[in-house]
């Protein structure tokens, strides 16, 4: 998910301005571009995710989707979510067209109805169907979309991290900032603590079981997502990822929105 | 499987020849295509027993091919066919709903033409099934079917059976070809549907218009990132609006009669309709424009006497020409939406418009609560306008989504006649429970004022329940 594929135009417009900012910052943004670089060139996938949501009574819910996303060189990702289950929601299909600063392009297709919906994509923070994670967690992750603060190197668990706090541009987001661990070794998200508008701690992200994939793109299968408010968690638990699956642009239209079950 | 295609078109001519037949019909046809396509039932059934031997069997010459080997191939038009039909089979989906519903009315019915209704009860309860059946048949091509059955307690029309899809799409880049029977949406906005044509009304379903039957139709349709989506329709066997029965609640004053009913084409219901839609979407703004040719779905009602010499309403189906424009531009929370329409050929042209916006605040102060705010007008120009409730009234809704696990929704809506201030109300309460279940609670009411059509409804006020299982 922590697949930082931005624009590479934009970022080097981003730099000039940010060459007056502090060495931390600098050094911060230059590790989120080395964390991006390192996972450029994946051109798409596919996965099947399951998601498990847990709340404080331990009860469980699970929700089962497949995924696609499209690298795309000068702009955000594309991707299209398909639901399985529950199953009143089977079928129904979100397509995305993220642009790192400006809002995505979203547009929701529902089965029963053969309605395919434009919606409002400034619902960033709002959960996603009844999961810990906000829509802003799981949406394509570009460069521009934070501004960045290194804080200090720091011991994960025995694992050598940079510490970095990152601080969401768009006004929409839940979030005043996220504090990111990412191992030196290969730049992979250890854990993220996400701090709500009022500045408290909010969430914490834990990916575990990275996986390599074409010998250089890391994904974590499972993640998990504790909300420290409410008591209630979210386990994302990936599979059959897939890369370079020869996926294209007429894979992610609203055409295609209605037949990719 | 290489012969498969022309197999799957006699299979879906088979289906559409059997658009208007009972469903017990329909699923031995359905049966007996399944034997036409499959001329080696031995071979489905070694493949139930060892998946892996009959796999190379069928496939001959192609040597194993593994997960990998068919996801990774860049060219999928021949790694799609190493996967033998009867595994596609298997990997597809069974799905569907069962319903059972009540609806209850406090006030006993009443009819303002003067005749006795016989549709004076209280408790009305009924059952429908929804079963459907979704595969991959290659990598370029998906069928679905959906079947449709309800049983209704009082209202002989609305037990009713129909097939929602019975549908073949091929897809190969910028193209898809599609055939068979099949559901169509056009439109933006929500209280009104006016650009939207393909499929008729399954009005005894529910009168708020939002369900479709299946339509028989050939479509092809063309999208490109820079110029939009084109798509035409060849349709045929368009189905009459069935109106719920003497017995049905709410139900009409005089009983519409189909069997009286009168064609402009000549070729009656195989008369051949046809459209066009172009739709796009750029930055913010996503219309469409649409054209149709053909049958209408909409009838104007007559009234005259059936051989028994009881007054009865005479449907009219004309052949009307009809452009549509529909419009949406997003941004932020805001939807804007407009729905325009032209049609010609049912007595003088006549305009309609639906327009308004949709405005969401998203986590009401903190909370997982999206609260939606909806104001649409209606206008609609036609002289008979007897049964359009929507001549020059206001939409007014409120949404109300908790982002729970249960995916709780309510929703609460009226219309109010712009000229007399006649209003239709109706609230609304969606929860799924556990992964299967959901439960619908819903609550209509009408206040006419004299002379206004929703006077023939004005003791019909319902309250419904819905159990649905969704597997």
């Amino acid at each position: 998910m922590k697949h930082f594929v931005a624009p590479f135009v934009i970022v080097a417009m981003l730099v000039p301005a940010l060459a007056l900012a502090g060495a931390a910052e600098d050094k911060g943004l230059e590790i989120a571009k080395e964390a991006d670089r390192r996972d450029e060139g994946f051109g798409d996938s596919r996965s099947k995710m399951v998601m498990v949501l847990r709340n404080k009574r331990g009860q469980e819910s699970k929700r089962e989707l497949d995924i696609r996303v499209l690298e795309v060189k000068d702009d955000g990702d594309k991707s299209l979510t398909v639901f399985h289950t529950p199953r009143d929601v089977r079928g129904t299909a979100l397509l995305t067209f993220s642009h790192g600063v400006e809002p995505d392009d979203q547009w929701l297709y529902l089965p029963a109805l053969r309605r395919v919906k434009r919606i409002a994509s400034n619902n960033k923070s709002g959960p996603f169907m009844g999961s810990e994670f906000a829509y802003e967690d799981l949406s394509s992750q570009e460069i521009e979309k934070y501004t960045y603060k290194y804080l200090k190197d720091d011991k994960l668990d025995g694992v050598d991290c940079f510490l970095v706090e990152q601080y969401p541009v768009s006004k929409d987001s839940g979030y005043t900032r996220l504090q990111v661990w990412l191992d030196k070794d290969e730049y992979r998200v250890r854990k993220i603590d996400f701090y709500d508008r009022k500045g408290s701690l909010l969430k914490t992200l834990t990916p575990s079981k990275y996986e390599k994939y074409l010998g250089k793109h890391w994904r974590a299968l499972e993640m998990n997502m504790v909300n420290h408010q409410t008591g209630k968690s979210t386990v994302l638990v990936w599979s059959e990822f897939k890369f370079k699956t020869g996926l294209k642009d007429n894979d992610f239209t609203r055409t295609r929105l209605q037949q990719v079950l | 499987m290489h012969a498969s295609p022309i197999s799957w078109l006699l299979m879906a001519l088979l289906l559409a020849a059997g658009t208007g037949r009972a469903l017990a019909q329909e699923s031995e046809t359905n049966r007996e295509a399944r034997e036409l396509q499959e001329p080696a039932p031995e071979a489905v059934e070694l493949e139930l027993t060892d998946p892996r031997a009959t796999e190379e069997e069928v496939e001959g010459p192609d040597q194993e091919p593994t997960e990998e080997d068919r996801e990774a191939g860049d060219d999928g038009a021949e790694a799609g066919d190493r996967e033998t039909f009867g595994d596609r089979f298997r990997r597809g989906d069974l799905f569907g709903v069962f319903d059972a519903q009540a609806r209850f009315f406090p006030q006993p019915a009443a009819n303002p033409v003067g005749i006795p209704p016989q549709n004076n009860y209280w408790f009305n309860g009924s059952l429908a099934w929804e079963p459907g059946f979704f595969m991959n048949v290659t990598d370029y091509m998906n069928f679905e079917l959906i079947l449709f059955g309800r049983v209704d307690q009082h209202d002989r029309n609305r037990t009713h059976g129909d097939i929602r899809e019975g549908f073949f799409e091929l897809f190969f880049d910028e193209w898809t070809l599609g055939f068979g029977i099949h559901k169509v949406f056009w439109g933006v906005t929500e209280s009104r549907h006016l650009v939207d044509i393909i499929n008729q009304t399954d009005l005894v379903e529910d009168f708020d218009t939002d369900i479709k039957l299946g339509q028989a139709m050939v479509t092809t349709s063309y999208t490109n990132d820079k110029a939009g989506i084109f798509s035409l329709y060849l349709m045929s066997w368009a189905r009459p609006l069935v109106f719920p029965g003497p017995l049905g609640r709410p139900t009409l004053p005089i009983p519409v009669d189909n069997s009286l009913r009168v064609y402009e084409s000549r070729l009656r219901e195989g008369q051949i309709d046809v459209a066009f839609r172009w739709s796009h979407s750029m930055a913010g703004f996503d219309w469409g424009l649409s054209y149709f040719f053909g049958t209408t779905r909409e009838p104007q009602l007559f009234q005259t006497t059936n051989a028994a010499g009881a007054p009865v309403l005479q449907p009219l189906y004309e052949l009307i020409h009809q452009g549509g424009l529909d419009l949406q531009y997003t941004i932020e929370g805001w939807l804007l939406k407009v729905e325009s329409i032209v049609r010609g050929g049912q007595g003088p042209t006549f305009g309609a418009v639906t327009g308004g916006f949709e405005y969401t605040f998203y986590q009401v102060s903190g909370s997982i609560v999206d609260i939606g705010l909806i104001l649409e007008y209606n206008y609609d120009g036609r002289d008979n306008n007897t049964f359009i409730v929507f001549d020059n009234d206001f939409f007014t809704g409120m949404r109300l989504s908790l982002s729970d696990v249960g995916s709780t929704e309510f929703l609460v809506g009226a219309f109010i006649d712009a000229k007399d201030g006649s209003v239709f109300i109706a609230a609304e309460a969606a929860r799924r429970f556990g992964q299967h279940w959901k439960i619908l609670l819903e609550g209509r009411g009408y206040i006419p004022q004299q002379g206004n059509v929703l006077e023939f409804f004005k003791n019909d006020a319902q309250i419904q329940v819905d159990i649905e299982f969704f597997y």
